[in-house]
């Protein structure tokens, strides 16, 4: 395996009332290389603090994560997160937002340039360089967002539920976008989302997670051919994936007391306060 | 609809005619006070007119306005360079280290909203009737709006821009330099925008209360003696300063906001 993430826990202090909350508990699993790897789970379970935790955000309170042998522990230049919100700076055009993790990671300039240029041609935005963010489409922000991280080349892609404030049709052709613009990086990716039919149209492996304090509950095989395409939403194959994960993820939902815990998602998932 | 579009279709002839009707508003005040006053209805003691303004305002740059103008000038950029330097520093300071920023909050808090002006009789107490108690007086009104401005517009920092810059390993000092400053500049033009004209009052009240120079000091002296002219001459040159600097952050505002979609 080239990630691995070896019972891992992670908790943190909630800053409004000091109580600190179990988000993770001894989870494992392991990504193989070059592979897409989507992570399911019912809301609030932790599956965006697994995220950070990977990026280095939040450390672990106890376990182990390793890339290719090196033991993470804090932000670095093998992996780039993709955030749910585009998180881009106003102030900047799209060549400097894109070329700006580059700079931070301290790339020499006229290489980020290039680099920034190339996948902005990538994600589709050629032509749109010198725009601001505020002069674009929500869609082409999480383009902007996706080509931010593309461009420092990472070995490990973490993508945080970046189409779900999407319209649904642009949802759907951003995935398959991803989809093909993935199989032209050598990255792994692991990539969160609420969606079901996502998780699976995207992933190799489907890694569903049990409710708070997530932990794996199980690993669905997707042996859908690639390209995947909008049909094979149809077939059977998929649509019995679909149960069962339906299934899986309603267990935990179940398990966690209902749906009735979800009015409690804002205070539950904690992600304003993790970061302190 | 149709009335819309045609609004909607001449945004330049809009702005044309907007500078027209600005013009001929002005034109039309500067005529009925001239009339006012030339057909005797309010005597010119009390409302002065254009003509004798401009008269005495000649007259007085042969006899010392110059002068007046400079010690104002002075004490008023002084004043403003000090609190720039001090309030942008501060500010910086107490809004990226927050904890200490929470410990000095009261205390600036409090200063800032003490009416400075009841202050000016201690410092001219302390230093004196010269230029040094007017550079005083013109700090302490400027440098709080810009300090507090300041450190508003560094703690105003996303939380998702640091947790993104974070996420590629951006250090303390990359964080404030890509974030934390560029996201503070419009609460800072805005700080200085408040800043000049405390500082403008500033230097004017101080002058009234104690002074052997400046326009404040003018203004004080022409209207204690009737000369309503010299008055209108001083108090037109307040608002002229005001509005030119006014107008220079506004530019300096518009070139930091390239960015923002303009409001149309």
């Amino acid at each position: 395996m080239k990630l691995d993430v070896k019972d891992l826990t992670v908790s943190y202090r909630m800053r409004r009332t000091g109580e600190s909350l179990l988000a993770i508990r001894d989870l494992s699993f392991g990504v193989a290389a070059r592979s897409f790897v989507t992570i399911v789970g019912p809301s609030g379970c932790g599956k965006s603090t697994l995220l950070k935790a990977i990026a280095g955000l939040i450390p672990p309170a106890a376990g182990e994560i390793w890339l290719d042998g090196r033991s993470l522990r804090r932000p670095g230049q093998d992996r780039a997160m993709v955030f749910q919100s585009p998180a881009l700076l106003p102030w900047r055009t799209v060549l400097q937002n894109v070329r700006y993790g580059l700079e931070l990671q301290g790339a020499d300039r006229r290489l980020a340039t290039q680099r920034a240029l190339d996948h902005i041609r990538l994600v589709g935005l050629a032509g749109f360089e010198e725009s601001y963010p505020t002069e674009l489409s929500e869609g082409m922000r999480q383009r902007v967002n996706l080509a931010r991280a593309l461009a420092t080349e990472p070995e490990l892609l973490l993508l945080d539920e970046p189409f779900a404030a999407l319209d649904s049709q642009t949802r759907l052709f951003m995935q398959l976008e991803l989809q093909s613009i993935w199989a032209r990086t050598q990255s792994m990716a692991l990539f969160v989302t609420h969606q079901i039919t996502e998780a699976i149209l995207l992933g190799d492996q489907v890694v569903v997670l049990s409710g708070r304090p997530a932990r794996v509950k199980e690993i669905i095989q997707v042996a859908l051919p690639r390209p995947r395409s909008m049909d094979m939403k149809r077939s059977a194959e998929f649509n019995q994936l679909e149960e069962r994960i339906w299934d899986l993820v309603g267990q935990e939902v179940m398990a966690m007391g209902g749906f009735a815990h979800l009015g409690q998602e804002a205070l539950g998932t904690g992600d304003k306060d993790a970061g302190g | 609809m149709r009335a819309d579009e045609h609004s909607g279709t001449g945004p330049a002839s809009d702005a044309g005619r907007v500078r027209w009707l600005r013009l001929g508003l002005i034109v039309v005040f500067l005529g009925v006070w001239e009339s006012v006053a030339q057909l005797g209805w309010i005597r010119p003691i009390f409302i002065s007119s254009p003509s004798r303004i401009v008269q005495a305002a000649v007259w007085l740059a042969g006899e010392g306005l110059w002068r007046d103008l400079a010690v104002s000038g002075l004490e008023f950029a002084y004043g403003m360079t000090l609190a720039v330097f001090v309030g942008l520093i501060l500010g910086i300071v107490l809004g990226w280290y927050a904890s200490l920023g929470a410990v000095v909050d009261p205390f600036i808090a409090g200063l800032y909203a003490t009416p400075r002006v009841a202050l000016i009789p201690l410092i001219i107490l302390w230093f004196g009737i010269g230029i040094a108690s007017k550079v005083a007086v013109v700090f302490l009104g400027a440098v709080f709006p810009i300090l507090v401005s300041t450190m508003a517009g560094v703690r105003a920092v996303d939380n998702d821009l640091v947790t993104c810059a974070r996420s590629f390993g951006a250090s303390d000092r990359q964080v404030f330099q890509t974030l934390a400053l560029p996201s503070s500049v419009p609460f800072i033009i805005a700080g200085l925008q408040l800043g000049v004209g405390r500082g403008l009052v500033g230097v004017v009240v101080a002058e009234f209360i104690a002074a052997r120079a400046g326009i404040g000091h003018m203004i004080s002296v022409a209207a204690a003696t009737f000369q309503s002219d010299k008055t209108f001459v001083g108090i037109l040159i307040l608002a002229g300063t005001g509005v030119l600097l006014s107008a220079l952050l506004d530019r300096l505002q518009a070139r930091f906001d390239r960015w923002r979609p303009s409001p149309r």
